[in-house]
């Protein structure tokens, strides 16, 4: 197996209603992130994007893009899914020893079509679907509650996971929903959408984009002064629904295990410097944290309320202000590892000291069915 | 089979469809408004690729090979060549439907004409466009034959304004 | 560099299949494959999966029916690049494993074109330009013009288009598209997973179907069909390991693409010229070849499986993807080179012509071809011997290919 590395991103500002086009939106991210890695079009050998054919409207989403994402007779494929996943499929091109350098770009203008009306058309279409109340949101709020009850959290704990997760964003230039004072009260008197989830305990779909450049070990050293290294991958995928223990994130639990494993981390609260998890409602950062084995079962909110998760914490999560600061849906899991290669770089603005070790999450899915780890590390 | 162990002839049957009328897609501002914009004076416009010297027909934002974006507009010639064609067989009622309605019904296409497609290059350019080509019996068109594009008698800066392509010389076969 | 092998293949039963619904016709075809490769579903994993979900109007229907093809728990992955959606799976299964991440790997791809409520299932096809064509009515389109453009996209899309492209280019005639169409649906007559069959058909019998637009008729015309196609990977260890005795070596494999013809985003104009160029194909074939270390592909390579919804692409990609000369490859087939007995065989079970489920399609031409090269292809196995054989699927906006190289050794031996 090959070692690869992240050596260039890009990140396009997260907004509503962006003045740009898909096109124009990809053709930035993915010349931005090969300047930062210091390459031309010519040095890619392929391109991996991440796009879904709902959420853009058109079947076979990539098929206009090949120009704008640099993929123009370039070894290509699409991911339909978070744009962590392409990051993955282009990491394992060169793992596989095939290619070198990779492209993985990822796109989602939710202004184009309101990602949770999608999520209806997620539902399996025999029964659920025919049932009008189920959708992204009533589920998450399924869900939250399973998770309540199960831990003793209440709706206090989720909207401290809020304040902040807004708050860090409020330095982050590319957040879209940034709040610096905010509130627990703010939080729990916003619009409620489905009890116990109010506005700002889901994540607001935005328009954005991301790339980042992945390298083999040779390529790296080639092009990059500091590159970061991928050293563990997990993914799980977990099973429908009504299959699943809705109040657990079983995949999660197993795709960390299994990139632990790979990365030889053993104690993950005391090995990993910094986590970026992708939290599209608040409860799942409780359930994430779980799941990761930063606290034992059930133990999620002790973590919020010792202050262990803030950036001077023990543990931090989501400095960047994590989804709830702002989720293009295909593009959300692809920043979350950016910023973990930013913390590694120590680039970031709400910087975590001494950070060598980084743990991504992206998830996929009606209630996170779907989720994938990346350990990243400044050495191999 | 591992799963299925009874065998029914027809699945049960629920319906529900995909909202497509609900999307607002984005298209670049200012490239293709002025393509359509020149139409009222019978001009065509087209994006030119300063790296690789590409004239694009539609304009394009983006050439694919340099990477680069094309900022340069370019005037091209209004006169081209036939790369390829279809014809269509005589229309009649019932065969052209589009979005429920009956092209030849409603007017939109002629009963009993028939339509020859031809993919057509302008001299200058690096595109080829599909579009009518006008004015001539279908045995007579050739792959390669010259063509001129034909306006509209009024134009008015839209996209109808360029009816379609037809001989620029008079043909002569046998 | 890890050497990967397919243990085992699954195809459900292609056609129109009104009594399964989607996540019955996948399972149909994973657990053919598992039988297959004579090993558990335990023994799996990771998986690759794929489809175009416009067509069957599930928004990621995989994850709704992950238990059914035992993917819970496990790593699974998706694409979805059109056309190529089926190619693009089994690229992703085979990446997988060569990756080392995973030593067994399922890779299944579907379509499930009777779940939309119109014939031939338009509603994903019209969705590819919907968005360009509403742009196009804002910026002044006639109802004429609509109509016009309508006229070649209900025949067959870009594709007719193409097929003139190609004719204008290589100098062949539609007598010689009524022949390959024929072979097609010949050989689907031998194949029991096959749509359209027609034992006996003759080039006649397609030149009496009506004329849809010159120079495409009906009898051109792939059907819509429903299916599943399904192969599961090993590595060089993990065959040895589960005592699989019959496997296929993937020797290498390419996928690049070309720009999209015809328009771009919102009617922006390309740089394609002759949509019957196919840079990406000839490409992707050099880059397969060499990766498998093939020098004389015409002379190495025994058979392929090329994906041609319409006769035209099979005689236009054979010569892509090397096996004849730029413009010559009707005359090969007037010879009969590529019928099932022929010298060089193509498409021997019926090709994507005579069944075309979108997602399943590119899949199911690395069934065939390892099918063959295992020996297991039943009444339609060449007679010939054949040790390397190439898979090859096309699609997006005749941009898209690629191209699997598989044979009876790995590559090296």
């Amino acid at each position: 197996m090959k070692r690869v590395a992240i050596i260039g991103y890009a990140v396009s500002r997260l907004e509503w209603d962006a003045e740009k086009t898909r096109e124009e939106a990809v053709f930035e991210v993915a010349r931005e992130a090969m300047r930062s890695a210091g390459i031309e079009r010519e040095d890619l050998g392929t391109a991996i994007s991440a796009s879904t054919d709902f959420l853009d409207g058109r079947t076979i989403s990539n098929c206009m893009l090949i120009g704008a994402s640099g993929a123009y007779l370039k070894d290509e494929s699409k991911a339909e899914e978070d744009g962590m996943y392409a990051a993955l499929y282009a990491a394992q091109r060169i793992m596989s020893g095939v290619h070198d350098v990779a492209l993985a770009v990822s796109h989602t203008h939710s202004w184009i079509f309101n990602p949770h009306q999608v999520t209806q058309y997620m539902l399996e279409p025999w029964f659920d679907r025919q049932n009008e109340l189920l959708n992204e949101i009533t589920l998450a709020a399924l869900q939250a509650r399973l998770y309540m009850s199960r831990s003793g959290a209440d709706e206090e704990h989720l909207a401290e996971v809020c304040v902040k997760n807004l708050r860090n964003a409020a330095k982050n230039p590319a957040a879209f929903r940034k709040m610096a004072d905010v509130t627990v009260e703010e939080v729990l008197e916003s619009r409620l959408y489905s009890s116990p989830l109010t506005e700002l305990m889901i994540a607001p779909p935005c328009d954005g984009a991301a790339a980042v450049i992945l390298a083999s070990e040779e390529a790296a050293k080639e092009f990059c002064d500091d590159p970061v290294w991928i050293r563990g991958i997990g993914n799980a995928c977990d099973r429908y629904l009504r299959d699943r223990d809705l109040g657990r994130l079983d995949s999660l639990r197993i795709a960390a295990e299994r990139a632990y494993r790979m990365a030889g981390i053993e104690e993950p609260f005391r090995q990993i410097d910094v986590a970026e998890v992708t939290e599209r409602f608040a409860h799942q950062e409780f359930m994430a944290y779980e799941a990761l084995g930063f606290c034992r079962e059930g133990m999620g909110k002790v973590l919020i309320e010792e202050g262990m998760t803030e950036v001077y914490g023990e543990i931090p999560v989501n400095p960047s202000g994590g989804a709830l600061s702002g989720d293009p849906v295909c593009a959300t899991g692809m920043i979350r590892l950016i910023e973990a290669v930013r913390q590694i770089r120590g680039e970031t603005e709400n910087q975590v000291e001494e950070c060598r070790t980084a743990l991504a999450h992206a998830q996929w899915g009606l209630c996170a069915q779907k989720n994938l780890v990346f350990i990243l590390g400044d050495r191999l | 089979m591992g799963l299925i162990k009874e065998k029914f002839d027809k699945t049960m049957q629920v319906e529900g469809e995909w909202n497509i009328g609900a999307y607002r897609w984005k298209a670049p501002e200012g490239y293709l408004d002025e393509y359509v914009r020149n139409f009222k004076e019978r001009k065509i416009i087209g994006t030119l690729c300063t790296s690789c010297g590409r004239a694009y027909v539609p304009p394009r934002e983006i050439c694919a090979r340099c990477f680069t974006e094309t900022t340069e507009k370019v005037e091209v010639s209004q006169y081209g060549e036939v790369l390829a064609f279809l014809v269509s067989p005589p229309l009649e009622k019932g065969k052209v439907v589009i979005a429920g309605i009956d092209a030849v019904q409603a007017g939109f296409l002629k009963e009993g004409e028939r339509i020859i497609l031809a993919m057509v290059r302008f001299e200058g350019t690096a595109s080829s466009m599909v579009l009518p080509l006008i004015n001539i019996e279908p045995e007579k068109v050739r792959v390669g034959m010259k063509v001129k594009a034909v306006w509209a008698e009024e134009c008015q800066g839209k996209l109808a304004d360029l009816v379609g392509v037809e001989p620029a010389f008079e043909v002569k076969y046998e | 560099m890890r050497r990967v092998a397919i243990i085992g293949c699954g195809q459900s039963k292609h056609g129109r299949r009104t009594d399964v619904n989607q996540a019955e016709l996948v399972a149909e075809a994973v657990w053919a494959a598992i039988e297959d490769a004579n090993i558990g579903p335990e023994d799996i994993e990771a998986y690759a999966v794929g489809n175009m979900q416009g067509f069957g109007g599930i928004c990621q229907p995989d994850l709704v029916f992950a238990d059914y093809i035992a993917a819970g728990g496990k790593a699974m992955q998706r694409v979805a690049t059109g056309g190529t959606v089926g190619g693009s799976t089994a690229h992703l299964g085979y990446y997988e494993v060569a990756s080392g991440m995973y030593d067994v790997v399922l890779a299944v791809s579907w379509e499930k074109h009777t779940d939309s409520a119109e014939p031939g299932a338009t509603t994903g096809l019209l969705h590819v330009a919907f968005a360009n064509l509403s742009y196009m009515m804002k910026i002044g389109m006639d109802m004429r013009s609509f109509a016009i453009m309508g006229l070649a996209g209900a025949a067959a899309g870009i594709s007719a288009y193409q097929a003139a492209f190609y004719m204008a280019r290589s100098g062949c005639r539609i007598e010689h598209f009524d022949m390959v169409a024929a072979k097609a649906r010949r050989n689907a007559a031998k194949n029991k997973y096959a749509h359209l069959k027609w034992p006996n058909c003759t080039p006649e019998d397609i030149a009496k179907t009506e004329m849809l637009i010159w120079p495409m008729r009906f009898g051109h015309v792939c059907p819509a069909s429903d299916g599943a196609s399904c192969v599961i990977y090993a590595n060089e260890d993990a065959v040895r390991r589960l005592g699989v005795k019959e496997v296929a070596w993937v020797k290498g494999v390419a996928a690049y693409a070309d720009e999209e013809a015809d328009q771009g985003e919102s009617y922006q104009g390309t740089a394609v010229v002759d949509y019957s160029d196919q840079t990406g194909a000839i490409l992707s074939a050099k880059k397969a070849y060499e990766r498998a270390g093939i020098k004389d592909p015409r002379k190495e390579i025994d058979m392929a499986e090329i994906y041609a919804p319409f006769p035209h692409q099979e005689l236009m990609f054979s010569e892509r993807l090397g096996f004849f000369d730029d413009g010559t490859a009707w005359k090969a087939v007037e010879e009969g080179v590529t019928e099932i007995d022929g010298d060089f065989p193509i498409c021997p079970s019926g090709g994507v012509n005579t069944t075309n489920a979108i997602g399943s399609s590119g899949m199911q031409r690395v069934v065939e071809a390892a099918l063959q090269i295992m020996g297991k292809a039943e009444d339609h196995q060449v007679p010939k011997d054949v040790r390397n054989a190439v898979a090859h699927a096309w699609g997006g906006q005749v941009q898209f290919n690629t191209v699997m190289v598989l044979g009876d050794r790995p590559k090296g031996w």
